[in-house]
C-alpha cells in the first residue's frame, strides 16, 4: 500500500517535471525566435517579411530621419520595397504626378529586378504622388538659399 | 497579412512603432542578401576624400556633385570630381589579376590583355578631358525629369593617362563591318542580380578612333581612384561622361549600335525632334546623345558674395562645347540687356575646358545676378532659360548665374 502510494507520487512528481520541462524549452525557443529571427531568411509561401527597426526619435517634423522620408500614409510600404536597391534619397530628390511615378515602377520592375507589387503599387503610387508632387516653377527660378558673406580679397 | 500591413500602418501613425515591416508580395522572387538600406553610415568626405560640402543626391548608387565654387582649379583634382554611378562600386578590385578582353562581332581576333600590358606595349598619351553627366542641371526641368537632380556641378576635367582606343582596335583589327564600340564594367546591379548590367554604353566607331579616347590606367598622374573607375576607365571626353565605362573589363566592338544597358529607351536619350515639356516620345524617335552643347560655370567668386561699393569684382571659371571649341565668352550683371566680353584661353588641348575670366564694376548699391554665356566655334551660345524639354532632363546648358550684392 505504502509502496503504491510512493510510485504514485514518483509518477506525478515526474509528469510535473516534464510539463515544467517543455515550458522551459518553449520559453528558451521563444526567446531564440525574439531575439534571433531574421526575418529576410524566411519565407512564408508568397511572401517574405521584413523588419526595420526604427523609433519614435526617428521622427522630426514629419520626417522619418533615417531615410528623409515624410511619416505618411503607406510609409512603411515604400521604406520595405524601394530602399532595398535604391537609397530613400532617390525617391526625395524626385517629383512627379501619379502617372509619372506608376512609370518609373514599371520601369524598375520591367528592367531592374523590381518585385511585383501586387495591390501595393497603387499605395505606394499615392503615397510618393500625394507627398513628392511636382512643384510650381518657372523657367528660371529666382536665385533661392543664398548664404551672403563678405567677398575678401 | 493585410491585416498585419493595416496594423502596422495604424500604429506608425499613432505611435511610430518600434518595428517598420511589411509583407512584400511575390518576396520569394527576393534576392538572399535584401536588406531594406536604412543608412549608409559614410559620407564622401571620408569614404572617397571628397571636400567636405559637395552634395550628396544619392548613396546607393553614390551620386555625389560639386557646387561651382569647387571647380576652381583648372585641372579637377580627384577631392572635387563628381560621382556618377549606376551601379554598386567593385569590392575586390585587384590590379595584378585585371585583364581587358576585347572582342565582338567585328574583331578580327579577339584578344585579352593585362594591365601590365596595357602599360608597357603600348605608347601612353596624356590628355585633359572634360567630362560632364549627360544629366548635369536636370533639377532645373520642368514638368520634373526623373533622376539625379543635378545643379551645376557634375563636370569635371581631369588629366587622364593611358592606352589610345585607336591602338587597341588597330592591335586586334577591325572587320569592315565595325561601327561602334561598347564596354562592360565591373560595377554591379543595385538588385544584386550579377546576370544584370549597371551600365554598358559605347560610342561610334569614329569617336573610338579619335586621338583623345583613351583606356586609362591614371588620373592627375596618379592610379585613377576607385570611385572613379580603378584600374582602367574609357574616356571619351566632350561626350555624356556614362560613355567613359569605369571599371572596364570588356570593350566589344559591334557592327550595328551597340544594345547595351541604357543605349536605348529615355536613357543619355533626347527627342530626335523638338517637343513639348510633358510629351510622351516614343523609343523610335528618341535619338542618342553624342556630343554635349556649350556652357560655362563662375567657380569665383562663390555666390553669395557681398562686396564695397566702388571696388572692382574679378570673375573667373570655365568654358566647355563638348567637341568643340569655345569662342566667345560674355558675363551680364542686368539679365541679359548688355553683355561684356571676357578674357578667354585656348583649351590645353582638343576637348579641354578653357578658362576666362573679367574684372567689372557694378554701377550702384543693390542686389545683381552675375550671368556667364559662352558661345562655341559654330556661334550656339548658352540660352538664359532652360533649353528644350525631353523625358530624362538631359542637355540643360542654361547660362550659370551667381548672386552679388553691393554695400
Amino acid at each position: 500500500m505504502e509502496d503504491r502510494f510512493i510510485k504514485l507520487v514518483r509518477l506525478a512528481v515526474q509528469a510535473v517535471s516534464l510539463v515544467l520541462a517543455v515550458c522551459a524549452l518553449m520559453t528558451i525557443g521563444l526567446i531564440y525566435f525574439q531575439v534571433f529571427y531574421q526575418p529576410s531568411h524566411f519565407e512564408f509561401g508568397e511572401t517574405k517579411q521584413l523588419g526595420v527597426v526604427t523609433s519614435i526619435d526617428d521622427v522630426k517634423d514629419g520626417v522619418h530621419l533615417p531615410t528623409g522620408l515624410k511619416v505618411d500614409v503607406n510609409f512603411e510600404l515604400v521604406v520595405t520595397n524601394c530602399t532595398g536597391c535604391h537609397s530613400a534619397k532617390l525617391i526625395t530628390q524626385n517629383r512627379a504626378n501619379a502617372d509619372g511615378w506608376s512609370n518609373i515602377i514599371t520601369w524598375m520592375q520591367e528592367t531592374q529586378n523590381l518585385w511585383d507589387l501586387g495591390e501595393d503599387k497603387s499605395l505606394i503610387v499615392d503615397y510618393l504622388s500625394k507627398n513628392y508632387a511636382p512643384e510650381q516653377q518657372s523657367r528660371r527660378k529666382p536665385l533661392a538659399n543664398v548664404e551672403w558673406y563678405e567677398l575678401e580679397d | 497579412m493585410t491585416s498585419r500591413r493595416r496594423f502596422i500602418t495604424r500604429s506608425a501613425l499613432a505611435s511610430l512603432v518600434a518595428v517598420i515591416g511589411t509583407d512584400i508580395v511575390f518576396g520569394k522572387n527576393l534576392f538572399e542578401d535584401y536588406v531594406p538600406l536604412f543608412l549608409d553610415q559614410q559620407d564622401p568626405a571620408s569614404a572617397f576624400g571628397k571636400v567636405k560640402d559637395m552634395i550628396v543626391l544619392n548613396d546607393r548608387p553614390w551620386n555625389v556633385e560639386a557646387l561651382a565654387h569647387h571647380l576652381d582649379d583648372a585641372v579637377t583634382p580627384a577631392s572635387k570630381m563628381f560621382i556618377r554611378n549606376n551601379g554598386l562600386i567593385p569590392t575586390d578590385v585587384d590590379p595584378a589579376k585585371w585583364t581587358l578582353t576585347i572582342d565582338g562581332e567585328s574583331v578580327a581576333q579577339s584578344k585579352i590583355y593585362t594591365l601590365q600590358d596595357l602599360k608597357t606595349k603600348f605608347k601612353p598619351s596624356t590628355y585633359q578631358l572634360t567630362l560632364e553627366c549627360g544629366g548635369n542641371g536636370r533639377g532645373e526641368f520642368n514638368p520634373p525629369a526623373s533622376g539625379n537632380q543635378w545643379g551645376v556641378g557634375a563636370v569635371s576635367c581631369a588629366r587622364w593617362t593611358g592606352v589610345r582606343m585607336r591602338d587597341l582596335l588597330n592591335d586586334v583589327g577591325l572587320k569592315s563591318d565595325a561601327v561602334y564600340i561598347g564596354y562592360y564594367g565591373a560595377d554591379l546591379h543595385l538588385s544584386g542580380d550579377l546576370n544584370k548590367d549597371s551600365i554598358s554604353r559605347g560610342v561610334p566607331l569614329a569617336k573610338a578612333l579619335q586621338d583623345e579616347t583613351l583606356l586609362a590606367y591614371q588620373m592627375n598622374g596618379e592610379d585613377i581612384p576607385l570611385i572613379h573607375g580603378f584600374p582602367l576607365r574609357l574616356v571619351a571626353g566632350g561626350w555624356p561622361a556614362s560613355a567613359s565605362g569605369k571599371w572596364v573589363k570588356r570593350i566589344v566592338v559591334r557592327n550595328k549600335i551597340h544594345d547595351g544597358e541604357k543605349m536605348g529607351g529615355d536613357s543619355y536619350r533626347m527627342p530626335c525632334k523638338p517637343v513639348a515639356p510633358g510629351a510622351e516620345v516614343s523609343d523610335e524617335d528618341m535619338c542618342i546623345i553624342e556630343s554635349m552643347p556649350v556652357k560655362s560655370i563662375i567657380t569665383y567668386p562663390k555666390s553669395g558674395a557681398i562686396i564695397n561699393g566702388g571696388k572692382k569684382l574679378a570673375l573667373r571659371g570655365h568654358a566647355w562645347a563638348g567637341e568643340l571649341e569655345v569662342k566667345e565668352m560674355h558675363l551680364s550683371f542686368d539679365f541679359g540687356a548688355t553683355w561684356k566680353q571676357c578674357r578667354l584661353t585656348s583649351p590645353a588641348n582638343r576637348l579641354a575646358w578653357q578658362q576666362w575670366d573679367i574684372d567689372i564694376q557694378l554701377p550702384q548699391m543693390g542686389y545683381y545676378e552675375l550671368w556667364a554665356r559662352a558661345t562655341d566655334s559654330m556661334g550656339n551660345a548658352q540660352p538664359m532659360v532652360v533649353p528644350g524639354w525631353n523625358p530624362k532632363g538631359y542637355l540643360n546648358n542654361a547660362c550659370h548665374r551667381i548672386a552679388v550684392k553691393v554695400v
